[in-house]
């Protein structure tokens, strides 16, 4: 079993190709589960902007491959369920938490620890001045608006969650880049997709830079989860496997195209 | 050998999408290739492939196929964000829906 950590560490706001991203929190995940890594909370963001699909999505169903690679978009497989996401280079910001299963601050059921983890995130949002709330299973909400969705992935004794939250992304261009499902705009008896979503610049009179978000994320984890974070960086063992797991895992056709 | 190639989309209650795509051998009514994607959670993650793995091969009645499904999710599986009626329904649609299957090679 994973050993218990009472300090979480915190890894402040940085950008990171896409396989990079996803390699590093599955490092994270590794080290946490050998006992190797404290529980974590991760801020980060995307450069280039890319295209992340659900573990169970086909990549030929949810993603225009073709505009992803005009438009220089990345295009990676997370290791966590849940649906597309278009992470905007310039508007959207990431986290991760990366905790044991039996840390007592978080519940073991699986969607009452995403509510619990959530209610950072929403806490992060009214901290800019932003009332969303929870949409179970796992989107928040401004109105019926979606401005965050996240996914939780659980192996090894270890819960990974990440998600994000949307400041100021190209709706327009996400919508070039994800093939929306008619099924799902019919079911919402809406006629564009784009009436789904919201963003941080939509939803205040200034739109706050990225760092500015990660910050309230941080202190919206903080306050609602009762975790004192402790500023930190990625130890050698993780850089290392982590560059690995980008080249071999996260880069790698195979791994992308596999559904 | 004549076969049917079939596929579904099934939306949950809630968001989630269930997508079905499968091959049915129909000289003996088997089910000899199928994949199941979507925006649904299931832990551990590997037990997709453990469920496709032990539907390829059985006959393509509902009775068989539901009853598969469901023995499936008593083994430790968890779904979120969907159930294992949703999984039986989008893979049924799939293996029965005329409209959505046309027939191929010999």
């Amino acid at each position: 079993m994973a050993k218990t950590f009472s300090i979480w560490r915190l890894l402040g706001f940085t950008k990171n190709d896409a396989a990079m991203n996803m390699a590093i929190d599955e490092a994270i995940l590794i080290g946490r589960s050998k006992g190797e890594s404290p529980n974590t909370v991760r801020l980060y963001g995307w450069d280039p902007s890319a295209v992340s699909i659900g573990f169970f999505q086909s990549l030929d169903a949810e993603v225009d491959l073709e505009t992803c690679r005009t438009l220089g978009v990345d295009v990676v497989r997370r290791i966590t369920g849940g649906g597309a996401v278009f992470h905007d280079s310039q508007g959207e910001v990431t986290y991760s938490l990366v905790f044991g299963e039996e840390e007592r601050v978080i519940p073991r059921d699986i969607l009452e620890s995403y509510r619990l983890i959530c209610s950072g995130v929403i806490r992060g949002l009214e901290v800019l001045g932003v009332k969303a709330s929870f949409q179970p299973v796992n989107d928040i909400v401004v109105g019926e608006r979606k401005i965050s969705g996240n996914a939780q992935t659980r192996r090894r004794g270890v819960v990974l969650q990440h998600g994000t939250v949307l400041v100021d992304s190209d709706l327009e261009k996400m919508f070039r880049l994800l093939k929306v499902s008619d099924e799902k705009i019919r079911d919402k008896m809406i006629s564009s997709a784009e009436e789904r979503v919201t963003n941080l610049k939509k939803e205040l009179p200034k739109k706050p830079s990225l760092n500015d978000v990660a910050e309230a994320l941080r202190r919206g984890f903080e306050e609602s989860l009762k975790i004192p974070l402790t500023k930190g960086g990625l130890t050698e063992k993780e850089v290392r496997l982590a560059k690995v797991l980008a080249k071999e895992k996260y880069s790698n056709p195979e791994w992308t195209h596999r559904r | 050998m004549t076969i049917l190639r079939g596929s579904s989309e099934v939306k949950v209650p809630g968001g989630k999408l269930i997508r079905v795509q499968c091959i049915v051998d129909e000289a003996g009514k088997m089910l000899s290739s199928i994949i199941i994607t979507g925006d649904f959670f299931l832990h551990p993650e590997e037990g997709i492939q453990k469920l496709e793995k032990d539907l390829i091969g059985l006959r393509a009645e509902p009775e068989i196929l539901k009853s598969h499904i469901h023995n499936f999710f008593k083994k430790g599986y968890v779904l979120v964000g969907a159930t294992p009626e949703d999984f039986a329904t989008a893979v049924l649609k799939a293996t029965s829906r005329e409209d959505q299957t046309r027939r191929l090679g010999r």
